[in-house]
């Protein structure tokens, strides 16, 4: 009862004064931006609205996939939503029509098939994606040749194999920013990436023991490019590197205790 | 000693409705189209704004000198932003069209924001009513398409 009231004040509030329907008046490219701000599962529901707005959602430049938004009620998983939240993945990637995607972002807390992750990945990158967030949980990591910014927060790497795997995939790697990741099962945090320009490595110390000081990690950079190296944590058990000399800029704070 | 005088350049806009404005030089090139403008040197002492009419540029003047004060910061700029675009969605489009034309990206990202908030979890019907879509499908297109999209209309807001 409560939410009817608001929503019937919300609409006399918004109300036009006017009959006309400017929004469907705009032209495709604006109402595109306006869709590009709606979880995708509501941009594509806009298709429901009239003829011309059938086709309009396919205009949008950000695609915001979150299965949370499938599940009825939330946060009860069940395969058929979780069905109908992978159908609904692959269409929308099949019908998209904009060349230039800005941010394609999913987040999925089941997954069956890497392989279908990969297929999303691929169909974004050839619409040119800019900004990738990816929160899945992920075994392995299959190669992003073209990838330039990478940032990761809160991953758990499962050996030293797969950092080793992470970097040969990412060949022009310009950005990695490494937040709060888990690195338990790592004896050697080695970072090989010959385009890597800034690097962030930043484990805030207040909110618990830090994972070089736990797990006795040895760190080795082999980064000829460096420029900028941000490095937050306590100290690692060794550090082993190639020459800084393209370096201007190094932060470090770090905490013997 | 030398004294620096610092004169500040002043730019006249003239809006559809053959209205002056007189604004800072700093203030008024946040406007892309107004730098380029400028840049290119097409403009002489007044930039004709055909697009944008005198209503809407006082709003978007209000708008530029608030975004073009360093000294504000981010949580009361984000602040302004949000009392902003609290107007009548017939003034939020007016506001649109001219963002675009005028290319102040982030004008036009909080309007567009508002409009989509607007729509977020509602029901079609109320998304027709608020913003005077007509509805011109036949109740079997309707149907054909609510059955494609089931899933997108459970759980929305009442009405």
């Amino acid at each position: 009862m409560g939410s009817i009231l608001k929503s019937q004040k919300l609409f006399k509030e918004l109300k036009l004064e006017e009959t006309v329907d400017r929004i469907s008046n705009l032209p495709n490219s604006l109402i595109g931006h306006i869709l590009s701000f709606l979880p995708t599962k509501y941009a594509v529901g806009t298709r429901i609205l009239s003829t011309k707005w059938k086709q309009l959602w396919t205009y949008t430049s950000n695609l915001d996939f979150d299965d949370q938004l499938f599940l009825h009620p939330p946060d009860n998983y069940c395969d058929q939503c979780h069905t109908s939240f992978m159908k609904f993945v692959y269409r929308v990637m099949l019908l998209l029509k904009v060349s230039n995607l800005n941010k394609f972002s999913i987040e999925c807390s089941e997954f069956s098939d890497v392989s279908d992750l990969n297929a999303w990945i691929s169909a974004a990158l050839s619409h040119d994606v800019r900004e990738l967030d990816l929160y899945v949980p992920l075994k392995g990591s299959g190669g992003l040749p073209n990838l330039k910014t990478l940032h990761l927060y809160s991953v758990e790497f499962s050996n030293d194999e797969s950092i080793k795997r992470l970097f040969s995939g990412c060949p022009l790697l310009e950005d990695l920013v490494l937040l709060e990741c888990e690195l338990k099962n790592i004896n050697v945090l080695n970072i090989s990436a010959s385009a890597l320009k800034s690097l962030i490595i930043s484990y805030p110390v207040m909110n618990s023991i830090s994972k070089f000081l736990k797990y006795k990690i040895k760190m080795e950079l082999n980064t000829p490019s460096l420029q900028y190296l941000e490095y937050i944590d306590y100290v690692a058990e060794g550090y082993a590197t190639r020459a800084y000399i393209f370096l201007s800029k190094l932060i470090l704070i770090l905490s013997l205790d | 000693m030398a004294t620096t005088t610092t004169e500040t350049k002043m730019l006249t806009l003239c809006t559809s409705d053959k209205q002056q404005f007189q604004i800072e030089e700093t203030i008024a090139l946040q406007a892309v189209t107004i730098r380029n403008m400028v840049e290119d040197e097409c403009a002489s002492n007044v930039i004709p704004l055909p697009n944008v009419n005198s209503k809407i540029m006082i709003q978007i003047i209000e708008y530029l000198k608030k975004h073009v004060d360093s000294s504000v910061s981010k949580e009361d700029m984000e602040k302004f932003d949000s009392a902003f675009v609290e107007k009548k969605l017939s003034e939020i489009f007016d506001i649109i069209l001219a963002a675009n034309y005028l290319n102040i990206k982030n004008l036009l990202d909080i309007c567009c924001q508002r409009v989509a908030d607007v729509m977020k979890n509602k029901s079609p019907e109320w998304v027709r009513r608020t913003f005077n879509i007509v509805n011109d499908f036949t109740a079997e297109e309707e149907a054909k398409i609510r059955k494609e999209h089931e899933w997108a209309f459970e759980g929305v807001d009442e009405d």
